[in-house]
């Protein structure tokens, strides 16, 4: 079902997602800043700081009991990189009335506990209290700290770097831990007036019934802010090759073969269906050429995927291999690109990847958090659509398109995460 | 099919048993856009032997049946994937502990979905040349799983805690065990295992209770009958150490702390109880959870669990801390605390009424409703039971169970610690 556009007051957007058969409904916010080395710790820090308690909730335990009492409703945040825009949702769930004991509607509870968390957080001193900015500066920390636990993750994290190495792209959404670390509760207080004031913001809801009570609710907090007006920005598409090759040691029993590659289709104006059937039919499912090559035929990997950021044109390849076999796995990778560029693949190839995309679409409207996750990149544009839309769009993609698409794929940067050689151990 | 009507998801289920022996569960549900279903068999890494001839037992090699979930993917024609290729449905499988399960999620072309999965896990296709050359893909996923500090934390907890149970195996075994593993022996694996009698269909979604046993009747043959299979293991109720370590590369020290729940038998008041007692005692509503924050010994990683099967038990407590044996005093001086103090009414209430939330909330997907029927199946309990058991709940029920399934003293600290720079 489209989804219907109605605009706010205060320079904001409320997106409606109908659909009665949920047992779930849930409220959205969608707050986008341009991605910064200089304001991304700032921005990070305020989910946690703004969730965990509010004047009336004082402290988290408070804030879970009032969820307990409203049936379990979530509270949820994330901070994401989306292109060269941090974006920070806010959102709470609930269950549909008719779920609950007494058919008690929990929509309104549920926004009234969210926006108290946004504008009218625990302060002394028009600041965050010391306690709550403590804990969560140390969390945010920890939190970074700990992204090389995950060494998929890091590896493809260093890849971004050697690719887009001066854009907001390569900004870690959360900060560093210089920047996370010379936060202060007033300087994060500050920061809360300023998203609140030029953030996008986009509200998501997904109820019964367009929720007027609701709105007046949104506006009339937002109408205490003096002057807000959202911040507008067109994202640079410019990019130079870099051309760049880093290999790291680590204490690992597996290497970590990243390679990234730029493409000219990105939003909102590039070939980008085009790009998405590409990259399902290179590495993006179970029939594609890089699982059927690399893992089944070669048996070189468990795991050998593409993942292409359309808000960018940014795909990147990684694979899990033996140290020795890197420079065959990447040959491989390269190889198939090939064939695509070429035409080298089969119809049955081609519609098993438009189908795979299709799948994909299609149950993006399983779920209320899934219907949110698929509308949260469409509010940078705003341009809505639904996924039987981008099911038609996908089916008007030509094999040419492919072939054509996949010639704009550059490779450019190759990383390699690769245990400690008996030589490196030698020296040390 | 027989109907049940569940008064509080206001959903009818279909169950039968399918007369080639196969536990068949239909989840209706017309508005949704997707179905999921799921074949699974009562066959996971703890399942470790074979029975021989003479009355004996075959110890297999460590991580066989995930290796078999592998290799079930072939057949002569080609695998599985490409078949599912061709009506979009997104394909996959997984074992655990004490299931190896194979399923399907689609939006269209479900019925040719389903034919297929129950198809390919009726049909094993083993040659001493594939089974080979799985080894370098299985190597590998072992290898992951070796640099992956929250699996090795985990594991490192279950060896330590567990003398003789299974479930102190790694899952997917290791590179030298799998090298052990031949197509004559995944076929007898199979065999044992794949017995539609041991095995359970859960199909949740848009689809029809007459599709599922149209297509049922169609394809699954009559299995022969299969003496029940009855495990049991000589384990001592003590945990074999209190504290194991291991360094990695991470950036601070991540921890389980893994308590052993005594031998029970498992209803769906112990089932919805785990999921109360978790929450009760280091949720984030917790007091615990409030106070290892503001001591700053624990952050966002912090979560608790309880997770069971053929004949185990563990309360797990984990997450990232500067200090985890702090963490250990702490959770079990409250432990202690509730199963002397008792528990205050408005918070069991009020805990009652958010689990019951979440379980419901959880049922937009239709992934999560074929997967905790599953889980209620395996467990030995009518699917959905343990919503009813959860109303019916009292404060006393919880504090008994506390009291009797938490055992303090036969805990575990597993940790990994930095590497030294």
């Amino acid at each position: 079902m489209q989804p219907k556009i109605i605009p706010l007051k205060h320079d904001m957007t409320l997106v409606h997602l109908s659909g009665d058969h949920y047992r779930t409904g849930r409220l959205t916010a969608v707050m986008s800043v341009p991605l910064a080395e200089s304001t991304a710790a700032q921005y990070a820090i305020l989910p946690g700081l703004l969730t965990h308690s509010s004047r009336r909730y004082p402290t988290l335990a408070a804030v879970v009991e009032r969820l307990d009492e409203l049936y379990g409703a979530s509270i949820h945040t994330a901070v994401e990189r989306v292109g060269q825009w941090q974006l920070l949702t806010f959102s709470t769930g609930f269950l549909r009335a008719r779920y609950t004991f007494d058919g008690e509607e929990l929509a309104q509870d549920c926004a009234e506990l969210l926006l108290d968390m946004l504008f009218d957080p625990l302060f002394e001193d028009g600041a965050f209290t010391k306690t709550d900015f403590v804990r969560e500066q140390r969390c945010l920390i920890e939190r970074l700290q700990s992204e090389i636990n995950n060494k998929r993750l890091y590896a493809r994290q260093q890849c971004e770097k050697l690719l887009c190495p001066d854009e907001a792209y390569s900004v870690n959404p959360g900060g560093t831990l210089e920047t996370v670390g010379a936060l202060t509760p007033s300087a994060a207080a500050e920061a809360r007036e300023t998203l609140l004031s030029c953030a996008r913001i986009h509200w998501i809801y997904q109820g019964d019934e367009l929720p007027t009570a609701l709105i007046k609710s949104i506006e009339a907090r937002f109408a205490s802010l003096p002057s807000r007006r959202a911040v507008r920005m067109a994202p640079d598409s410019t990019y130079v090759m870099k051309e760049s090759e880093k290999t790291e040691e680590m204490s690992l029993r597996q290497a970590k073969l990243v390679l990234g590659f730029r493409v000219a289709a990105a939003e909102p104006n590039g070939a980008v269906m085009a790009a998405r059937l590409m990259n399902t039919l290179w590495g993006g499912c179970p029939s594609s050429l890089l699982f059927r090559h690399v893992r089944e035929e070669q048996s070189l990997c468990y795991y050998c995927s593409s993942s292409y950021d359309r808000f960018q044109g940014v795909i990147l390849v990684d694979s899990g291999v033996e140290a020795a076999d890197a420079a065959r796995t990447r040959e491989e990778v390269l190889k198939q690109l090939d064939a695509i560029r070429e035409g080298n693949f089969s119809d049955d190839e081609l519609e098993a990847a438009r189908r795979a995309l299709i799948q994909r679409f299609t149950s993006m409207n399983e779920t209320p958090a899934d219907r949110e996750l698929w509308t949260v990149g469409q509010t940078l544009y705003d341009r809505y659509f639904t996924p039987e839309q981008a099911i038609s769009e996908l089916l008007a993609v030509t094999r040419e398109d492919v072939c054509r698409v996949a010639k704009q794929v550059h490779f450019d940067s190759a990383y390699l995460l690769r245990p400690i050689t008996d030589d490196t151990a030698a020296k040390e | 099919m027989q109907a049940f009507q569940n008064p509080m998801t206001k959903d009818t289920l279909y169950r039968t048993t399918h007369k080639s022996g196969l536990d068949i569960i239909v989840w209706p549900q017309p508005k949704a856009c997707s179905t999921y279903a799921v074949f699974a068999t009562r066959y996971g890494s703890v399942h470790n032997t074979l029975p021989t001839a003479d009355g004996g037992i075959e110890v297999l090699p460590e991580g066989i049946a995930h290796y078999l979930e592998h290799k079930l993917f072939e057949s002569e024609e080609g695998d599985a994937f490409t078949r599912f290729a061709v009506t979009g449905a997104d394909a996959n499988a997984y074992t655990s502990f004490e299931r190896t399960a194979y399923l399907f999620h689609a939006t269209e072309n479900i019925l040719p979905s389903l034919e297929i999965l129950l198809d390919f896990v009726q049909h094993p296709y083993f040659t001493e040349e594939t089974v080979r050359k799985e080894q370098g893909i299985i190597g590998q996923e072992i290898r992951m799983c070796e640099d992956d500090p929250d699996r090795c934390v985990l594991f490192n907890l279950l060896q330590a805690m567990y003398r003789n149970h299974p479930v102190r195996i790694d899952i997917a075994g290791t590179v030298e065990s799998i090298a052990n593993i031949t197509a004559e022996l995944l076929y007898r694996c199979y065999e044992r295992y794949y017995n539609l009698h041991n095995m359970v269909l859960v199909v949740a979604g848009k689809i029809t209770p007459d599709e599922v046993m149209d297509a049922a009747d169609r394809l699954l043959r009559p299995a022969p009958p299969l003496t029940p299979l009855n495990f049991a293991v000589d384990e001592p109720k003590e945990v074999v150490k209190g504290y194991v370590e291991e360094k990695m590369p991470v950036a601070a020290p991540l921890f389980y702390l893994g308590f052993k729940e005594p031998k029970m038998a498992h209803n769906a008041d112990t089932i919805a109880g785990s999921r109360l007692l978790s929450e009760l005692i280091a949720g984030k509503s917790s007091a615990l959870y409030a106070q290892l924050m503001k001591d700053g010994l624990i952050n966002a990683q912090f979560g608790v669990e309880y997770f069971n099967g053929p004949d185990f038990g563990v309360w797990l407590i984990g997450g990232e801390s500067a200090d985890p044996k702090k963490v250990e005093d702490a959770v079990c001086k409250e432990i202690r605390r509730l199963q002397t103090e008792g528990i205050a009414r408005d918070r069991f209430d009020s805990l009652k009424k958010a689990m019951y939330g979440q379980i419901v909330g959880g049922l937009d997907d239709a992934s999560n409703c074929a997967e905790l029927v599953l889980g209620h199946v395996l467990d030995g309990i009518e699917p959905l039971s343990e919503l009813q058991a959860l109303a019916k709940l009292t404060c006393e029920d919880i504090e008994r169970q506390l009291r009797e399934r938490i055992p303090v003293e036969h805990r575990t600290l597993s940790v990994v610690l930095p590497q030294a720079e």
